[in-house]
């Protein structure tokens, strides 16, 4: 960790002191930067996080950060970049501020996943995106079922099994199966897509 | 070892990507997640593996979140959100919402809000919204139960599941259900441990013993989910003249007869192919067809003048006959003592004991086990974690045996099958000394190593009471089980399906996954349940669904074409083509040479031997392997145009289907009588569109040709009728299986 990035993790440390400094007259290019970043920061909050519920709650914290520093932030500089900055600090506050048995991961795993998840080619997000969407419409209609349910924040597992009548031991295989399915599928379509880029994307 | 090797990194990719599965599901114990992380640290692969995974968690997460929301959502931002972001906020309604209403209340309640975060009050909203509106919501009601009477996630959506059902025969095809036998054969997956085996940590397998129903049920289950995953659909059924062709071929290693093919094609009774396994199994066909190919791989076609084939063969038939059971036989194999003459099992040894018992060893290995070990005799393997001294271990155990001359000449084989060089010459006898002393070898860097008799962690004590190749047999039955009995089920699993679950099938190990482990390792524990029984599980694979299916690619499987070199999915039955001795049994039937009782079985396998003998070569090398050209070369087309086999074949199949001809007075309805009876005998179908025409102009010709005289009519009628069965015969189509 840099000196200046030192810095800045104190000043996020206490936002109250901060919060003088929120822009009444956000810039509208901005918010669209931030707006469009939010789901790659939740990408790279679960990574390091690993579970959904915190990876949100980081988000939020994180997101209230991004606002407040928003006119700090230099245009034309790459905001992606900035904005992950600042996650990985909330990501370090969170983690100091939870009680440890909260935690699931140790400090060297996220350490070492966040570093390398940072250098991770970015440019490629928004085709996985869509490769995702396309491969989700390639599933077979009861896995697609499965697998919204799986996501569906109002259905438990416990639920799903239940409404599918099959033991839930069976609907995580099937959960973990689609899942690989998915994953597999999003590496070949990436692979086509390279090889011919569509038109405008 | 080293760490990056690749097979050590697929293994750990499959060990990070089984922990991924659960850990989304929260099903993680604590040392679960250190060993996730140690995998994540240590293996850049299993790094990039965990980031693409969890991204593609996170964004079903996220998406999902709002497929129930999305409709009226994006009504309400559109008037909040600024112009320019409209397009992006398609897609993050949820947080861009949030995110807007932090703006907003940042204004005023800056403090209040970052401890209630308006997330939480915003999912309210949502849920509320959801519940109105979701037309996604709405039609789940009428999923759910449709999934829920197919009781499974069997592969097909609905209504293709209907039309598959049409095409498929009840008593074969109960849609794949997951059994309710679910629960007992949960123990034997030790690659799905689920949350509620982290209750009871015990982990030792059970092994249960399931019926056959339930094991060939469980095995459609896997399957179709395997397909699923693949996103593959399986070929349509194959219709029962192909198939009846193709269970005779794997079962009797023969083409059914005429009448065979139309009593089966004729039944319309439901459970007429289970029926039929079930008599092709339990007739002594089905023995001497394995004991034949088990023949060959126990001490080979070339001539061995110590080796007694007929007698060996004669032991193998009458133990898969009536005492089916594998583990058995291999001990006997291996422990086998006497006189090859008398004691069939003597004859393995008795072949590969020559260069200090190397082939012995690496036969051993390769064709019980599945291990190509013969390279480690001499430096530890490259790719896999074979390591030299294992073989000499191994090779340790042979070390007692010896060759001796046999004492008199009454050990001399019978006389009625003295058939030259198929019978010993030389009078031997396999014994076990009493001291054997361990194998000495040198590894590369020329230092002297000593080996002593061990194998799967066992050793064997050096002792003048120990028999070590007793010991080994006894080894190979307890601790080596798995190793044995996986290496049999892929084995015969290659042999109905042309290719292993592993491929080459007889390189099993780390390096080489199998391709759909789990119904590998649930076949294999089932094979080692049943105390090995041979014919069950050739009943469970013939009774599968997989093997009812065609041999055809569809436009849904194209991919699945392992005959180009990638990995077999399974989801149609590959074309075999047939093996030297199917294709002489087929003939020899064609030709009325066929042996029709187990009597005269014995003289006609000696004469088959001659026959196939000429094709096989020696590779002379340390591991006494054979080719044979016999598989679609030059000499296997030159027999068939014109060898004495297919001459005789040929003469007598027309001789048959031509005896009732009246000779005065031949019809049109002959010539399609004899053209669809010559083709049901040869190829087990009726002919084609095509065929009919061409050949019927050939006959026809033949009738109106002005001949005067009435039995030279014949002569040339009988002539065609030759040239047509000439042309079946050396159709493609004939020797290979479909």
């Amino acid at each position: 960790m840099n000196m200046s990035d030192k810095k800045q993790h104190d000043e996020t440390g206490n936002p109250e002191t901060s919060s003088h400094k929120v822009p009444i007259q956000a810039d509208p290019e901005l918010i669209g930067l931030f707006t469009k970043i939010q789901r790659r920061l939740y990408l790279f909050i679960l990574q390091a996080t690993g579970n959904p519920d915190q990876a949100e709650e980081v988000l939020q914290e994180t997101n209230v950060v991004i606002l407040t520093k928003l006119d700090q932030f230099q245009k034309g500089t790459n905001f992606h970049a900035w904005a992950c900055q600042i996650a990985h600090f909330e990501i370090l506050k969170f983690r100091q501020k939870k009680h440890r048995s909260k935690l699931i991961f140790s400090d060297d795993f996220v350490q070492h996943v966040v570093s390398s998840a940072l250098q991770q080619d970015d440019s490629l997000n928004e085709l996985k995106q869509k490769a995702l969407r396309k491969c989700l419409t390639k599933l077979r209609p009861q896995d697609r079922e499965i697998i919204e349910q799986r996501y569906n924040p109002d259905v438990t597992t416990e639920q799903l099994a239940e409404l599918l009548h099959r033991p839930a031991n069976s609907i995580y295989q099937s959960i973990g199966r689609i899942r690989r399915t998915l994953l597999d599928c999003v590496k070949r379509e990436l692979s086509l897509e390279k090889v011919h880029p569509i038109p405008g994307q | 070892m080293d760490p990056s090797s690749p097979s050590q990194s697929q293994s750990r990719l499959r060990e990070l990507s089984s922990l991924l599965d659960r850990f989304c599901e929260g099903a993680l114990a604590p040392e679960e997640i250190q060993k996730l992380e140690t995998l994540v640290i240590e293996d850049a692969c299993c790094l990039q593996y965990y980031l693409d995974y969890m991204q593609i968690h996170g964004q079903l997460t996220w998406d999902q979140c709002q497929t129930g929301e999305r409709r009226k959502l994006s009504a309400m931002i559109k008037g909040v959100a600024h112009r320019s972001t409209r397009r992006v906020m398609q897609t993050t309604y949820r947080y861009a919402t949030s995110a807007i209403l932090v703006l907003a209340v940042c204004l005023g309640f800056w403090t209040w809000i970052s401890e209630n975060t308006s997330h939480r009050d915003q999912t309210v909203v949502d849920n509320q919204l959801a519940e109105k509106v979701s037309p996604d919501f709405d039609e789940q009601p009428q999923l759910v139960p449709g999934i829920a009477s197919h009781g499974s996630t069997s592969q097909q959506s609905p209504d293709k599941n209907e039309e598959t059902a049409s095409t498929l025969r009840p008593d074969m095809l109960q849609p794949a259900q997951e059994p309710q036998i679910a629960e007992k054969t949960a123990v034997f997956d030790s690659s799905k441990r689920h949350i509620q085996d982290s209750d009871n940590s015990s982990t030792a397998p059970v092994l249960v013993s399931l019926s056959d129903d339930e094991i060939v049920q469980k095995i459609d289950y896997e399957l179709s989910e395997e397909w699923a995953a693949a996103e593959l659909t399986p070929t349509a059924q194959a219709d029962d003249a192909t198939w009846i062709r193709r269970v005779y071929m794997d079962l009797w290693g023969r083409i059914p007869t005429v009448r065979e093919l139309n009593s089966f094609v004729d039944a319309s009774d439901d459970g007429k192919r289970r029926q039929i396994i079930h008599r092709l199994v339990n007739d002594m066909q089905f023995g001497r067809h394995y004991a034949e190919g088990w023949t060959n791989l126990l001490v080979g076609m070339q001539p061995n003048r110590m080796v007694h084939r007929p007698q060996l063969r004669n032991y193998l038939a009458n133990r898969f006959n009536q005492n089916p059971h594998w583990d058995a036989i291999v001990g006997e194999l291996i422990a086998a003592e006497g006189n090859p003459a008398e004691d069939g099992p003597s004859n393995f040894l008795v072949a590969h004991l020559n260069n200090q018992a190397v082939p012995a060893t690496a036969v051993t290995a390769r064709l019980f086990l599945c291990k190509q070990m013969q390279c480690v005799q001499c430096h530890n393997h490259p790719f896999n974690n074979m390591t030299q001294d294992e073989f000499w271990q191994l090779n340790s155990f042979f070390k007692q045996t010896r060759i001796q001359q046999a004492q008199s000449q009454q050990l001399m084989s019978p006389p009625s099958m003295t058939s030259a060089s198929l019978v010993p010459s030389i009078p031997v006898q396999l014994v076990s000394l009493k001291q054997g002393g361990p194998t000495f070898y040198e590894s590369r860097n020329e230092l002297m190593h000593v080996a002593f008799p061990e194998y799967a962690g066992i050793k064997v004590k050096e002792d003048d009471q120990v028999n070590r190749r007793v010991e080994l047999a006894q080894i190979l039955k307890t601790n080596g089980q798995r190793e044995l009995a996986s290496a049999f089920v892929n084995r015969v699993w290659a042999h109905f399906f042309s290719y292993g679950f592993v491929n080459p099938i007889d390189d099993l190990g780390s390096h080489n996954p199998p391709v759909y482990p789990q119904i590998f390792n649930f076949v294999t524990e089932q094979f080692i349940a049943s105390n090995f029984d041979v014919k069950r599980l050739m009943t469970w694979i013939c009774r599968s669904q997989l093997y009812q299916l065609s041999s055809l690619t569809a436009s849904d499987n194209l991919d699945d074409h392992p005959e180009s070199g990638t990995s077999p999915l399974f989801t149609r039955v590959y074309l075999k083509p047939m093996t030297a001795e199917q294709l002489y049994d087929s003939c020899s039937l064609l030709s009325a040479n066929y042996p029709s009782d187990e009597n005269t079985f014995a003289e006609y396998e000696v004469s088959r031997d001659t026959w196939i003998r000429q094709f096989s070569r020696s590779s002379q090398n340390d591991e006494n392997q054979e080719t044979t050209s016999l598989n679609g070369t030059i000499p296997q087309a030159l027999e068939l145009i014109n060898g004495p086999l297919s001459n005789s074949t040929i003469r007598h199949i027309t001789r048959e289907v031509s005896k009732d001809l009246d000779q005065g007075r031949l019809t049109a309805d002959d010539d399609v009588k004899m053209i669809s009876a010559i083709s049901r005998r040869i190829l087990s179908r009726d002919p084609s569109e095509k065929e009919m025409q061409a050949y019927r102009r050939v006959l026809m010709s033949v009738r109106q040709s002005a001949t005067p005289k009435e039995e030279l009519l014949i002569r040339n009628y009988q002539q065609a009728l030759e040239d047509i069965a000439w042309a079946y015969l050396n159709a493609n189509e004939f020797t290979l299986v479909q």
